[in-house]
C-alpha cells in the first residue's frame, strides 16, 4: 500500500486543473467504501490530505459525479441526506435488490407511530402528555418503537411539575425519510397542499 | 339559520371569523395567507344568486377588509414608517368552546395529513437501498454458535426436568425487576445457561427469567455464546 504522503507528492506535481477530476475520484472511492453518509466536512478533511480544496470545490466534484452517474445511466445514484452524501440503488431496481435480501425484512412504521412522529416533527420539542392530548389516545407504545428505532430522542425537560421529558426527532429520522432538514419536510408539505 | 362557510387555504381551514381571530392572536401568519384564494372561494360559494345571504356576505366583506388591513399594515410596516396605527379592531365574538374545538380538529387534521405524507415518503424511500445497508441496518447477532430455536428448546427441556412442588404466588414475578437482577448478575461475569435455569425456582419465575434474558439480548446488554459444548451467557461490552 502506498503511503498517503507519496500520493500527496504525486498530486503536488499535477496540474491544478486536474484536481477537480482527482477530487471526484477520491470522493467516489470514499462513497464506495462506506455504509454511512459522508459530510462535506469529512470529504474536505480527507481530500485536503492530497491537495487543497474548499467547500465549493467539494460541491463541484459531487455535482460532476452525480452528473456522470446520470449520464451513464447507472443503476445507482448519489443523494444528499441530512447527515451527508451516500450512494444508493435506484428505485427501478428495487424488486431485484429485494430478491437478494429476501431474508431481510425492512419493518415499516405503524400508522400510530407515523402519526406520533409527525406530531413530534411539527410540534417538537413536545411532551408525551401533549402528544396524547392531540391524539386522544395512549401513545407510549408508539414512542417506545420510535425510540428503539432511534427516530426520536429526549431533547430536554419541561420546567413544570414532574419535569416531563420533551421529545424531538433525530438525524436518523431525516435520513429514514430522505429529508435534509425539518424545513424540507414543511416545505414539501406546503407545496403538496398548494398543488391540491 | 346562518350557515358557517368553511374556507380551505394552505395554512388554514375553517370559517373566516376564526381566521381573523387566529391572525390577531399571531397563530397564523397573515403574510402567508392568500386573501385572493379566500375571495375566490367566497365568490364560488355565492355563485347561486338565489341563495345569497346579504348578512353573511356583509360579514365576509367586513372580515376580509380587516384581514386586508392587517396584511397591508404588516407588509408596509406602517407603524415603523411613522404612520399612526389605527385603533385595533375588536375581535369577533367567537364561542370559546367552538373555537377550541375547530382549532383542535384543524390541527389534528393537519397532523394526519403530515403523517400520511411521511408514510408515502417511507414507501418511496424503501425502494432505494443504501450502499452497505445490509451491514449497517441489521443489528448485530446476540447469539454465537447457537440458534434461538436451540436456546428455546434447551429452556423447554430444563423446564420439564425441574422438580415439581414450588408454589406459585400471583404477581410475584415481574419482568422489570428480574431484568435488573439478571443484568446485575451477568455484569459480574459469565453465567452458565443451564446453571441459571436449573435452579429450584417456580416455573413462572423461570419463564420470566427467560423473557428477561431475551429482553437483555434485544437491548444489546447481553449475548449468548456457546463455549466448549456449554452455553455461557456473557455481558456484551460496547466499549
Amino acid at each position: 500500500m502506498r503511503a498517503l504522503s507519496l500520493i500527496a507528492q504525486e498530486f503536488a506535481h499535477e496540474d491544478p486543473s486536474e484536481h477537480k477530476v482527482k477530487s471526484k475520484r477520491i470522493i467516489e472511492a470514499l462513497l464506495f467504501s462506506t455504509d454511512t453518509p459522508l459530510s462535506i466536512e469529512k470529504l474536505q478533511a480527507i481530500i485536503t490530505l492530497s491537495h487543497p480544496i474548499d467547500e465549493k470545490g467539494i460541491h463541484e466534484a459531487l455535482a460532476l459525479l452525480k452528473e456522470e452517474y446520470e449520464r451513464s445511466m447507472r443503476s445507482f445514484e448519489l443523494i444528499e441526506k441530512a447527515s451527508g452524501y451516500q450512494l444508493r440503488s435506484k428505485a427501478d431496481f428495487a424488486p431485484f435488490v429485494e430478491e437478494l435480501f429476501a431474508d431481510w425484512h425492512r419493518e415499516k412504521l405503524s400508522k400510530a407511530a407515523t402519526e406520533v412522529l409527525a406530531i413530534i416533527a411539527y410540534r417538537g420539542p413536545i411532551t408525551r402528555a401533549a402528544i396524547e392530548k392531540i391524539r386522544g389516545v395512549d401513545s407510549s407504545g408508539a414512542l417506545s418503537t420510535l425510540f428503539e428505532r432511534k427516530l426520536i430522542e429526549i431533547t430536554g425537560r419541561l420546567q413544570t411539575l414532574g419535569r416531563p421529558s420533551q421529545y424531538g426527532t433525530t438525524q436518523r429520522f431525516l435520513d429514514h425519510f430522505g429529508l435534509r432538514s425539518l424545513e424540507d419536510l414543511r416545505a414539501k408539505e406546503t407545496h403538496e397542499k398548494s398543488d391540491n | 339559520m346562518k350557515t358557517e362557510l368553511f374556507y380551505s387555504l394552505t395554512n388554514f381551514k375553517g370559517p373566516i371569523e376564526l381566521l381573523y381571530f387566529l391572525v390577531q392572536r399571531d397563530e397564523i401568519d397573515i403574510i402567508e395567507t392568500s386573501l385572493n384564494a379566500l375571495a375566490y372561494q367566497e365568490g364560488r360559494s355565492q355563485s347561486d344568486v338565489a341563495l345569497i345571504d346579504a348578512e353573511e356576505r356583509g360579514d365576509f366583506i367586513y372580515y376580509l377588509a380587516q384581514l386586508l388591513a392587517l396584511k397591508s399594515r404588516k407588509l408596509l410596516q406602517w407603524t415603523q414608517a411613522g404612520i399612526s396605527e389605527e385603533e385595533p379592531m375588536p375581535s369577533p365574538e367567537f364561542p370559546s368552546d367552538l373555537f377550541h374545538y375547530i382549532h383542535e380538529v384543524n390541527e389534528y387534521e393537519d397532523l394526519k395529513s403530515i403523517a400520511s405524507h411521511l408514510e408515502h415518503r417511507e414507501i418511496h424511500e424503501s425502494a432505494h437501498f443504501n450502499r452497505g445497508c445490509m451491514t449497517s441496518e441489521i443489528p448485530p447477532s446476540r447469539l454465537e454458535g447457537v440458534s434461538l430455536q436451540e436456546l428455546a428448546s434447551l429452556f423447554t427441556t430444563l423446564l420439564s426436568q425441574r422438580t415439581k412442588g414450588a408454589k406459585i404466588i400471583a404477581e410475584k414475578w415481574q419482568l422489570a425487576p428480574t431484568i435488573e437482577r439478571l443484568k446485575e448478575q451477568i455484569s459480574k461475569g459469565p453465567v452458565g445457561f443451564v446453571e441459571l435455569f436449573s435452579q429450584e425456582y417456580p416455573k413462572e419465575e423461570l419463564i420470566v427469567l427467560f423473557l428477561a434474558l431475551l429482553e437483555l439480548m434485544k437491548q444489546g446488554f447481553s449475548h449468548v455464546v456457546r463455549k466448549e459444548n456449554q452455553l455461557i451467557i456473557q455481558l456484551e461490552s460496547h466499549t
